[in-house]
């Protein structure tokens, strides 16, 4: 099986405003397979999110470079969707509009992409609520809508920065047999990033994933910063 | 005693029944209140004017106000000064509104200019800019142009300020969410920041168009042919108490009418930012 992302001793670090410089990441290297479901586990502010952001391409390596199908990633891209921390949903647009916005920008807009993200509210259990607003959610539903949007775009690779973090206990749970359902369903290579190993779908009982692993067996240096989390 | 738990079925996304209907006085409640606030004023108004001062050159009762009102517009006139300031009006917001949104999203995405910009806008706005209006008479003649002119100056500032502030406010989640959907920057300008920026711009137009109202009267009594502010001022000078109070009714009905419609507005345009709350 050949390397979907890869990564080659990517470090990254940040210019703070007084001139100090904040190591985030060192010298990371790591590979995950098509169609495999890594979870990458460590305490908060040991540079999972800013990893995230490197492979989704908002920001680029220091040192090192992350490879997507062995070419290296310039810019955030078509081929990966991430589902953001807190539900970074638009207020001003309805729950289907939402959706929509990454095939709008993407000039990818037509009565199928419509009929199919119609389809995909469905499948995340928001059928129904295609014409709510999101402050008329719940933080489940929101964040469900959030996945709906990384998934209309139809992404190769879907990069979750801890994505339930913020809901209760049942929620996580639910949401998180939801997340192994259409993982398994849809067979997209998942990068999962979470601060606790039971928050982890892939490390929770309940799991059926044959291919996912957690990477904390990798050659992982956690560096325990606070303030980048 | 046994320890056991109990499951409840929570219906996911299930429609709940619609809320008891609430009557009409419980609905309108506030706009009844203010409504009562106002006719209890109105009714002291008449009162105080019929029965405490009775000098016409000091007071007048408010049938008094409405009966000159009808005999100016049946003589015509009325309708000149409302049409006339409406019209300074117009111009001159208008042309405050597009300016100022302009200017303020440019400063917002473009570092540079808002550095060069910055010292002028507060320089201004801090001026009591209804001070230049003489100057401006002087300088554009009795015409619209010199009205305009000061309407536009006293009303662009909160304009500008408000969409430069708003657009600067905008969530950077939501932005990074653009970005990471591969949305270029005119998208992200377009689709992203103006919407989430719009409510705070409707803000701004709302303070512009107060300040403007204000502008239209002062421009008008420093020198004019014919407008509201010309009303008042001639009244004014030849004690026709009656008259003025006319001319300063309109403006405050111009402007609660023109605040209300933009309030709606806002509302409509940020329905998330109005959710309601009992009280």
């Amino acid at each position: 099986m050949t390397a979907k992302l890869e990564l080659r001793g990517v470090s990254k670090w940040f210019e703070t405003r007084s001139g100090d410089v904040v190591e985030a990441l060192r010298g990371v290297t790591f590979d995950v397979h098509a169609g495999e479901f890594v979870s990458v586990v460590g305490a908060s502010g040991c540079g999972k999110t800013t990893l995230l952001r490197l492979v989704d391409g908002l920001l680029a390596p220091s040192r090192g470079e992350v490879l997507l199908d062995g070419r290296p990633i310039a810019g955030p891209g078509l081929d990966r969707a991430l589902v953001f921390q807190l539900d970074a949903l638009f207020p001003w647009r309805t729950v289907l509009d939402n959706v929509l916005f990454g095939l709008e920008v993407q000039g990818r807009l037509g009565e199928e992409a419509r009929r199919a993200a119609g389809e995909l509210l469905r499948f995340v259990g928001l059928g129904g609520f295609e014409r709510a607003y999101p402050h008329e959610l719940s933080g489940g539903m929101r964040q469900r809508t959030n996945l709906a949007r990384a998934l209309a775009v139809d992404p190769e690779v879907l990069l979750m920065d801890e994505p339930f973090a913020s809901l209760d206990a049942q929620t996580r749970e639910i949401m998180q047999a939801e997340l192994l359902r259409i993982w398994n369903a849809r067979r997209k290579t998942v990068l999962f990033i979470t601060t606790r190993r039971s928050t982890s779908p892939t490390g929770s009982s309940s799991s059926r994933a044959g291919l996912a692993r957690s990477a904390t067996s990798l050659p992982w240096t956690c560096r325990g910063r606070a303030g980048w989390t | 005693m046994t320890v056991r738990s109990v499951e409840v079925e929570l219906g996911v996304g299930a429609a709940l029944p619609r809320a008891r209907r609430r009557g009409f006085f419980e609905r309108h409640q506030s706009r009844i209140r203010a409504l009562g606030s106002i006719v209890v004023v109105f009714a002291l108004w008449e009162l105080i004017g019929r029965f405490v001062i009775t000098n016409r050159l000091f007071f007048v009762p408010l049938s008094s106000v409405f009966a000159s009102a009808g005999d100016l517009w049946a003589r015509g006139e009325l309708q000149l000064h409302v049409r006339t300031s409406f019209l300074e009006f117009a111009l001159g917001f208008g042309a405050a509104a597009l300016a100022g949104i302009a200017l303020g999203a440019a400063m917002a995405v473009r570092r540079a200019l808002r550095d060069y910009l910055d010292p002028w806008v507060a320089f201004l706005y801090a001026t009591p800019t209804v001070a230049l209006a003489p100057l401006f008479i002087l300088w554009f003649k009795l015409g619209i142009e010199s009205k305009v002119a000061v309407i536009l100056l006293v009303s662009i500032f909160p304009i500008l300020l408000n969409t430069l502030t708003g657009i600067e406010g905008t969530d950077r989640h939501l932005i990074e969410a653009a970005r990471s959907f591969g949305a270029r920057p005119m998208q992200i300008f377009a689709k992203v920041m103006l919407p989430s920026a719009l409510p705070v711009i409707v803000t701004g137009l709302r303070l512009g168009l107060a300040r403007g109202l204000v502008g239209v009267v002062v421009a008008e009594l420093f020198g004019a042919k014919a407008g509201l502010g010309y009303l008042i001022l001639y009244s004014a000078q030849t004690f026709d108490m009656a008259a003025l109070f006319a001319g300063v009714l309109i403006l405050a009905l111009a402007g609660v009418v023109s605040s209300e419609a933009l309030k709606a507005l806002e509302r409509r345009l940020a329905p998330w930012r109005f959710v309601e709350v009992e009280r």
